[in-house]
């Protein structure tokens, strides 16, 4: 297939996948329950779910960037006259990032490795359970991923760019994209030092390896050896660097009100309120995302971090495509490195690392289509597609295993939510109580106070905003004023052990369960319970 | 010439030496020692004429780039095709509603009063739902060391066949019961009955006994609450009684927030005392109280706090116990033993801190 042939049929499929992710995710995005971290986002912003005076916020909401606020005010109160609820609104950039996301790994992946590999990556990046789930709840992250993923893409399209027109064009929309990262999630602003790092590297690496080779049709530096005019004038900084440290900030400024009366003393703040996050031990990313993800998703990741690995070492003996290796690799390796490093935003599941999944499942779907090849050269598309399908089946066959609890789930090697609670790993972030509001409805008496254990208790305020909790039900903030208590369980339990000393039994009157596994319990004083 | 026959002749050609492939031949050249070296060659010639095909398909072997290429479609072909099936073979492992159900039923029959419920996996807790409320459910990794107070029997509920599940549990358990009757499977549920061989039946467990206790600080009585604890004038200290997350474990404790250098005193007037008096404690230190210079979070960290048992006002004993985990403490009471008397639990420490104290008097 021709450069021309396989970019258009790229560009359909990215469409179909923006389309079909699209389609997908409004519907779903209904059914996850509210998580600690979703419930602290959209509490402040929602009418009558205030945080409770016992779980303030961690920091003032102007002092983290206000991108992802905005977008799901602007959610809520465009769906608002078309009867859609509060929090189904405020997921809706959340879903139009995954579509966004999904039609730029298609992209990606098709340019890198055809059509095959550019309706496998979507796929193999939201069919699975926890990352499908990382999609479908409001916040920062899922809005900062996707730009800071087309941000990436845009910046290395305009290094791929002959013309000085093409870079300049393509850094721009980089450099803008890369503002709205930045003014969706602070973390995003690693993307300039690690697209600097990259263009450096891959100069260094040229200087040392043995013999020039050909150079690569989207090398920047090859094509930079002599420097192109326009990169020549910038002292051979590539162009998107430059675009993305001189518009980025400025948009992100634009966009964020709070720092315009004194930017000198707030941007400190802001960074420093970024940084702030508890470190994690080093193994602790890779090993949840081995555990957390379907056996089928993890090979196929790991097949392509070597695949990417083994063409970055032919590359520096020669052979084209140095500068698009050490820019996939970087895109997987940093995201990762910044959630060890405490510079990520803590989160639940595989949040602080999201961004590194768009980068792996365009390396993963390439790698399954070059192993198709070199393994039947005939019949290398059948056998690709027959591959990612079975590893895209299993990642949705998890999903409808789990649903509606997606963020509960955990990959054979774990040994599923059995073997990980064995293992003593995190069951969920709160999001299993959605669950339980049914039969508390039902059966709680009327005017009942109700406790919610651990996550932020502004959660039962949404929940009875969206008519998911009975009315009459009143939220309390101890469980010793409350009649039943909502309590989801995780790794620490003291929040469920002071409910038994306050209701002075250990008897639930109802839970929720993902093989077995407790995920929640409804623990009621005697009467409370009909 | 039996090596020249070894080497190149064939089977057939070895009819005149009497050894052939019928049964007959094969019977004298295993009565015959002479002709050993012709069954060497047979064996040799049968393994190189089996290794042949194999031979065959290594020559033709395809090249390394192919047989990475087929080994990685293979492998995430195969993991598809188990990923997509494990959530059935998952759901085949592990018990139904149905089988709780039954488990449920057959505990609220059959349990009596002293049983408790030990849970394996130790997540396994959808038990707690179905069991009678009576029954004390244990949902602990380990047994070895803990305490099995007023226990004589205990129901192994176990999923055999869930991912994680093991036998420790079990195992530890059996360190100190014997297994009553042959266990029962109810559906993906395993029961079974164990008697505890030496039953530790306590005479008194004084967290249960705070609502009739006096607490004072510093020697200043601390006024009770509505809530049932207590709160000192004047300072950050409450006792309570709580379940506290010690290690990830359930434990009934008293909670003394707020130990200082002052005594905090609970003083239960009528206790029956036995030979001992033992329990255990998790201390922690109160960093929020602990200001000071870079260095002396780390000290509190280590904090210690000394508890002192007074029995009809006369020192039984004290306990020394350091902050990390479960503590336990013995104190030897064998001089009052038969007769209840005034116990007072005493705890102070040198820097702020919080204990989870639990205590019985022990026969």
């Amino acid at each position: 297939m021709s450069a021309p042939a396989r970019l258009t049929s790229s560009a359909v499929i990215a469409a179909a996948a923006a389309v079909i992710t699209l389609a997908a995710l409004v519907p779903l995005s209904r059914a996850p329950g509210l998580g600690d971290e979703e419930a602290r986002f959209l509490a402040p912003g929602l009418p009558g779910a205030s945080p409770p005076p016992t779980q303030g916020a961690a920091e003032a909401p102007s002092q983290v960037p206000p991108l992802a606020s905005l977008a799901a005010r602007v959610a809520t109160a465009a769906a608002a006259p078309l009867g859609v609820g509060p929090v189904t609104a405020s997921r809706l950039p959340s879903v139009l990032a995954a579509a966004l996301l999904a039609a730029g790994v298609a992209l990606l992946a098709g340019a890198l490795a055809g059509p095959v590999a550019a309706a496998l990556a979507p796929a193999l990046l939201l069919a699975s359970p926890r990352l499908l789930a990382a999609f479908l709840h409001a916040g920062p992250r899922p809005l900062g991923v996707s730009l800071v993923f087309t941000a990436a893409v845009a910046s290395w399209r305009s290094a791929a760019s002959r013309r000085a027109g093409g870079r300049i064009r393509n850094g721009g929309y980089a450099g803008v994209l890369f503002g709205l990262a930045v003014a969706a999630q602070l973390e995003a602003a690693l993307l300039l030092p690690v697209l600097a790092a990259h263009a450096a590297l891959v100069r260094v690496l040229r200087h040392l390896r043995r013999a020039p080779g050909q150079p690569s049709l989207r090398d920047p530096s090859a094509a930079s050896e002599p420097p192109a005019p326009i990169e020549a004038s910038l002292h051979g900084v590539p162009v998107a660097v430059a675009a993305l440290a001189v518009i980025g900030p400025a948009i992100a400024f634009a966009l964020w009100p709070w720092l315009w009366p004194d930017p000198v003393h707030r941007v400190p703040v802001a960074v420093r309120l970024a940084l702030s996050q508890p470190r994690l031990p080093w193994t602790f990313p890779v090993f949840t995302t081995a555990l957390a993800l379907p056996a089928a998703v993890v090979a196929a990741g790991i097949a392509g971090l070597l695949h990417a690995v083994l063409r970055l070492a032919r590359a520096f003996l020669g052979a084209p495509g140095l500068s698009d290796e050490l820019f996939l690799l970087l895109g997987v390796a940093w995201p990762f490195a910044a959630a060890q490093l405490g510079v990520a935003v803590h989160g639940p599941g595989l949040g602080p690392w999201l961004a590194a999944f768009p980068f792996l499942a365009v390396l993963s779907a390439r790698a399954i289509v070059s192993a198709g090849r070199a393994a039947w050269p005939a019949h290398a598309t059948g056998l690709a597609a027959a591959a990612g399908t079975m590893a895209v089946a299993a990642a949705l066959s998890a999903t409808v295993h789990a649903w509606p609890e997606p963020d509960a789930a955990w990959g054979e090697l774990a040994g599923g939510a059995p073997g990980a609670a064995s293992l003593g790993l995190p069951r969920q972030d709160g999001e299993a109580v959605a669950a339980l509001l049914a039969s508390v409805s039902a059966r709680a008496r009327p005017g009942a106070r109700v406790h919610l254990a651990a996550p932020h208790a502004g959660a039962l305020a949404l929940y009875r905003a969206t008519g998911q909790l009975r009315a009459d039900l009143v939220p309390v903030g101890t469980p010793e004023e409350a009649d039943l208590a909502l309590v989801p369980l995780s790794s620490a339990r003291a929040a469920e052990y002071q409910v038994w000393a306050a209701f002075g039994t250990a008897t639930p009157v109802d839970g929720v369960f993902l093989d077995e596994v407790p995920l929640a319990w409804v623990y009621a004083r005697p009467g409370a319970w009909r | 010439m039996p090596g020249v026959w070894f080497d190149s002749a064939p089977p057939s050609t070895a009819a005149g030496t009497g050894i052939g492939c019928d049964p007959a031949s094969m019977s004298a050249l295993l009565r015959d020692p002479s002709a050993a070296p012709p069954r060497r060659g047979l064996v040799r010639r049968a393994l190189r004429g089996a290794a042949t095909p194999f031979a065959r398909l290594w020559r033709r072997r395809p090249g390394a780039t192919r047989a990475c290429g087929a080994l990685v479609v293979l492998a995430i072909g195969g993991l598809g095709v188990a990923g997509t099936a494990f959530p059935l073979v998952l759901r085949r492992a592990l018990p139904t509603a149905d089988d709780w159900a039954a488990a449920g039923a057959l505990l609220t029959r059959d349990a009596r009063p002293g049983d408790a419920v030990v849970v394996s996996p130790a997540w396994a807790e959808r038990l707690r739902a179905v069991a009678p409320p009576r029954l004390q459910v244990l949902a602990y990794p380990r047994f070895a060391g803990e305490d099995l107070d007023g226990i004589r029997r205990l129901w192994l509920v176990s999923l055999p066949g869930a991912p994680g599940f093991g036998w420790d549990a079990e195992v530890d358990l059996l360190e100190r019961a014997a297994r009553a009757e042959a266990p029962l499977t109810l559906g993906g549920l395993e029961v079974a009955r164990l008697d505890v061989t030496y039953p530790e039946l306590p005479l008194a467990f004084l967290p249960d006994r705070l609502p009739g206790a006096l607490v004072t600080r510093g020697g200043a009585p601390c006024p009770p609450e509505a809530s049932g604890g207590y709160r000192c004038p004047g300072a950050a200290t409450t006792v309570t009684r709580i379940v506290a997350d010690v290690g990830g474990i359930p434990r009934p404790c008293l909670s003394l927030d707020g130990v200082g250098v002052e005594p905090l005193a609970v003083a239960f007037s009528i206790v029956p005392v036995g030979r001992l008096l033992r329990g255990h404690a998790a201390v922690a230190a109160r960093l929020d109280q602990a200001p000071g210079p870079p260095g002396h979070a780390e000290a509190a960290r280590g904090a210690q706090v000394r508890v002192t048992v007074r029995i009809d006002g006369e020192e039984a004993g004290t306990a020394d116990l350091v902050a990390g985990g479960w503590r336990p403490f013995r104190i030897d009471t064998g001089r009052w033993a038969g007769q209840a008397h005034a116990v007072v639990l005493e705890a102070r420490a040198a820097g702020p801190a919080s204990l989870c104290l639990e205590a019985v008097t022990a026969p």
